[in-house]
């Protein structure tokens, strides 16, 4: 809807209904048609973030690291529009929303000292967290890019590299160490960036000071937050699993003087104390946390962009899980001994709270190959992606309740199944960090590149399919609900969906698996790897990454009457 | 008649009513709806969420390949288990305790018997804008033939000084949640267990076969609210205890764990 507009008064002249009335009529039927759009709103941007959290980066990720560019610290995300302005063709056009970047802030954990943290390749593992007063500072020196390529799904001629830089930033050591002040988090604001929403952005973090022949160093409690706005968006009104309950708007009476009638203070002081009293009552928009609405709605914009970046088989294993069955493959927990790596497969699974609803309209998988050589203890070799085309990564989402409820019972949302020869139908992009990187070899796959991101299509009626980069359903929601809310539309083959509109969690599950066998030839546990390289979770884990929208919200418990708080 | 609240003119009967004044009400109104400020919106606050998983490596003291890391040393001071090195004469350890109300039973931290400890992951947030802190959640699986739990966990936000923003002693306490004993299962009700019906489906243990067992704390609406430009530190504090003592040993190395943490920030202009 287009702002609202005034003719000025002229003076000598006859006063009109146009001058007086009208203006306040087109904006009463704004308000009591639920049409008040950001045009109408001096905020009318929400922030979203990616928060990216690694456990630990340590110095074996950068004893290979000779040169700029060489092994480092990578992840890929995408931010691409929502479902109802995909464009299947990759096109910005104008009316397609776009992200903009305006702050990054990058942090560790230092114990609160002035001090770099040792890692467990300096002696033993019994080494790794202590506070070392004496390193040389330029060990603590970073750089972070945030670097971008338009995607393989929608140009699969291009290169695998990167060909546009967001941001970088060169970090000194020294801002960690000072025993005053120091920069950690590090952070930069106000970059007001706007980014393209069809591209595939990854971050880059040299530390190459981390590995020297005499002292190595960690990163712990890695944080990195890109920070992002982005314009408000309407509230879904077809997907699934979606409240069936109805709101209302309010009628908002703008009287209209009769032609000849004597100009009267009362009548124009009332005209304007109608929508005086509107704000004054406070513009509603956005479901409550229960999933209803308000009693009454204004607002046309009412949801907000939203990512959740979850990472998967973070700090699993010996932070990779390769092949070699010398290695120790655990099982998801530490057993009393090892699995028998061919007949048990290894999943990773996180349940995430839902305080407020999301409704759920892209997901995404990035699946790491990363991994350089090393001559650590153990020694491991640069990672190679699996050879084996009976390998499989089977990731899944759902939707729960359980925990601390009366029912239990999940719902799926989204699943695929991936091998080597049906990842292309799903594939959005495949990305490695830079030309001279050392992080994959090729090996008998022949794919080199360091990440994949692969579509998890949601789950549909094929008769009424959504939209996305490849077949997918429409939006789901997600969410508590209560007797008013609980009414839900169907999800997927389900009508009403298992969780029968009392959603409280969402679950990602990522399971790995090969029948013949997911380690290398080794005669004690033969099975289908190419070679001892071969990797199944890169350096510092895979990625699910959920786009959606979520509602504009307010702190604290809100009522389900539409009460303002 | 009541008074415009939101507008400067007003207008009564018996009192002047020109065209300018006329004039200014309306272009007021008009450019009033057409920036329409946070104020007059009923909700103005959007959700973030930070997700952090951990995987925690091998306990077993023999393996080369594993260490404990995130997680530290909860004390900071001259001991060879500690610190790498010299202590510089001119600054010394700063923050001792960089962590503070955890003390549990069995453990003195200042004289530490062989083998007993307190462990801290901390992750730190830096927030550029007046935020609300709304959630915290975390997760802690048994799954699967895990032999115990970590016990007597400690769950600590603390924001950092705005003036002397390294000395923890000064640091604002904003939640605190204490010596919690994560025996709970998931469920109320360990017999109300559904049939697996998402995929890909998760093995589960034979002798108790639940798909969801473990350690649960979701604390929702805190409505915690964080100044601008605040150093926001969420620190999980383990306990390992005295081999002697029968408790759980290595205690960050028998969890999986999901954290999210949500907070709320403002809408904004562009």
């Amino acid at each position: 809807m287009a702002k609202f507009t005034r003719s000025s008064l002229s003076r000598g002249t006859r006063l009109v209904r146009q001058a007086v009335v009208a203006p306040l009529q087109a904006i009463a039927t704004a308000l009591g048609s639920a049409s008040i759009g950001k045009e109408h709103l001096s905020h009318a941007y929400a922030p979203f973030r990616i928060n990216l959290f690694i456990p630990t980066v340590d110095s074996e990720l950068y004893e290979a690291w000779t040169r700029p560019g060489d092994t480092s610290l990578c992840i890929p995300f995408v931010m691409p529009p929502l479902q109802d302005a995909f464009d299947t063709s990759g096109k910005v056009g104008q009316s397609t929303p776009t992200p903009i970047l305006d702050e990054v802030s990058v942090s560790f954990d230092q114990r609160s000292e002035p001090a770099m943290i040792t890692d467990r390749h300096r002696t033993s593992v019994l080494t790794a967290g202590r506070l070392d007063f004496n390193a040389d500072s330029s060990a603590y020196d970073l750089k972070l890019s945030l670097v971008s390529k338009r995607q393989w799904y929608f140009d699969n001629t291009q290169s695998d590299v990167p060909d546009r830089e967001v941001m970088s930033v060169d970090i000194p050591g020294v801002a960690f160490l000072s025993a005053i002040d120091r920069t950690n988090p590090f952070v930069l604001t106000g970059l007001n960036r706007p980014v393209n929403p069809y591209h595939t952005y990854m971050l880059i973090l040299e530390s190459p000071g981390l590995y020297s022949a005499s002292a190595t160093y960690a990163l712990p409690a890695l944080q990195v937050s890109f920070k992002f706005r982005y314009p408000l968006v309407s509230a879904d009104t077809e997907a699934q699993n979606f409240p069936t309950v109805t709101g209302s708007t309010k009628t908002y009476t703008i009287s209209n003087p009769a032609s000849a009638s004597i100009i009267n203070a009362t009548p124009i002081h009332n005209n304007v104390k109608v929508l005086d009293d509107a704000l004054s009552n406070k513009l509603q928009g956005g479901r409550n946390l229960d999933g209803s609405l308000p009693a009454n709605t204004q607002l046309a914009v009412e949801d907000c962009y939203t990512v959740y970046a979850i990472p998967m088989w973070s700090n699993f294993g010996n932070r990779r899980l390769i092949a070699d069955s010398d290695q120790l493959l655990y099982h998801f927990g530490i057993p009393a001994a090892p699995l028998n790596h061919n007949t048990d497969n290894y999943y990773d699974r996180h349940v995430i709270p839902l305080s407020r609803s999301f409704v759920l309209h892209h997901a995404f998988a990035c699946v790491n190959r990363c991994g350089p050589a090393t001559t650590s203890i153990p020694p491991m070799p640069q990672s190679t992606p699996p050879s084996s085309g009976t390998m499989s990564h089977k990731i899944g989402v759902g939707m729960l309740v359980g925990p601390q409820a009366d029912n239990f019972t999940y719902q799926q949302v989204a699943y695929q199944d991936f091998t080597i020869a049906s990842k292309v139908g799903y594939t959005v992009d495949r990305i490695s960090s830079s030309p001279n990187q050392v992080m994959t070899t090729a090996g008998l796959s022949g794919e080199g590149w360091n990440w994949e991101v692969l579509n998890l299509p949601l789950v549909t009626v094929p008769a009424d399919p959504g939209t996305g980069y490849y077949t997918q359903g429409k939006p789901i929601y997600m969410g508590r609900g209560t007797s008013l809310s609980t009414a839900r539309s169907h999800c997927g083959g389900n009508a009403p969906a298992n969780t029968d509109g009392q959603e409280s969690h969402l679950e990602v599950r990522w399971r790995i698996e090969d029948p013949v066998g997911l380690t290398d030839f080794a005669a004690t546990f033969p099975g289908a790897a190419g070679s001892t390289a071969d990797t199944y979770v890169g350096y510092g884990g895979h990625w699910v990454i959920l786009i959606g929208k979520t509602p504009l919200t307010n702190p604290g418990h809100d009522s389900t009457s539409g009460l303002l708080i | 008649m009541a008074s415009l609240r939101n507008f400067f003119d007003q207008f009564a009967n018996k009192t002047t009513l020109d065209g300018n004044r006329l004039d200014r009400l309306i272009r007021d109104v008009v450019a009033k709806f057409n920036a329409i400020p946070p104020k007059h919106m009923a909700k103005r606050w959007v959700e973030s969420r930070y997700i952090m998983t951990l995987h925690p490596p091998d306990s077993n003291a023999t393996s080369s390949n594993q260490d404990k890391l995130p997680f530290m040393g909860i004390d900071n001071w001259d001991n060879p288990g500690e610190v790498e090195g010299a202590i510089p004469d001119t600054t010394g350890i700063t923050n001792q305790w960089r962590i503070k109300g955890t003390n549990v039973p069995a453990i003195d931290i200042e004289d530490m018997a062989a083998g007993d400890n307190q462990y801290a992951w901390t992750s730190t947030l830096y927030l550029d804008q007046p935020t609300i802190l709304d959630g915290l959640a975390a997760t802690l699986y048994a799954n699967d033939g895990w032999v115990g739990l970590i016990e007597d966990l400690f769950i600590i936000v603390q924001v950092d000084d705005v003036y002397l923003r390294e000395d923890r002693d000064l640091s604002q306490v904003a939640v605190y949640k204490f010596k919690a004993t994560p025996t709970s299962n998931a469920t109320p009700d360990v017999t109300l267990q559904p049939t697996d019906n998402m995929d890909p489906p998760v093995d589960l243990d034979a002798a108790t076969p639940t798909l969801l067992n473990g350690y649960w704390v979701d604390m929702r609406h805190m409505n915690v609210p964080l100044p601008a430009k605040a150093r926001v530190r969420v620190s999980f504090v383990v306990s390992r205890y005295p081999i002697v003592s029968g408790k759980t040993q290595a205690p960050w190395a028998l969890n999986p764990w999901t954290v999210t943490l949500s907070v709320l920030e403002g809408i904004t202009n562009g």
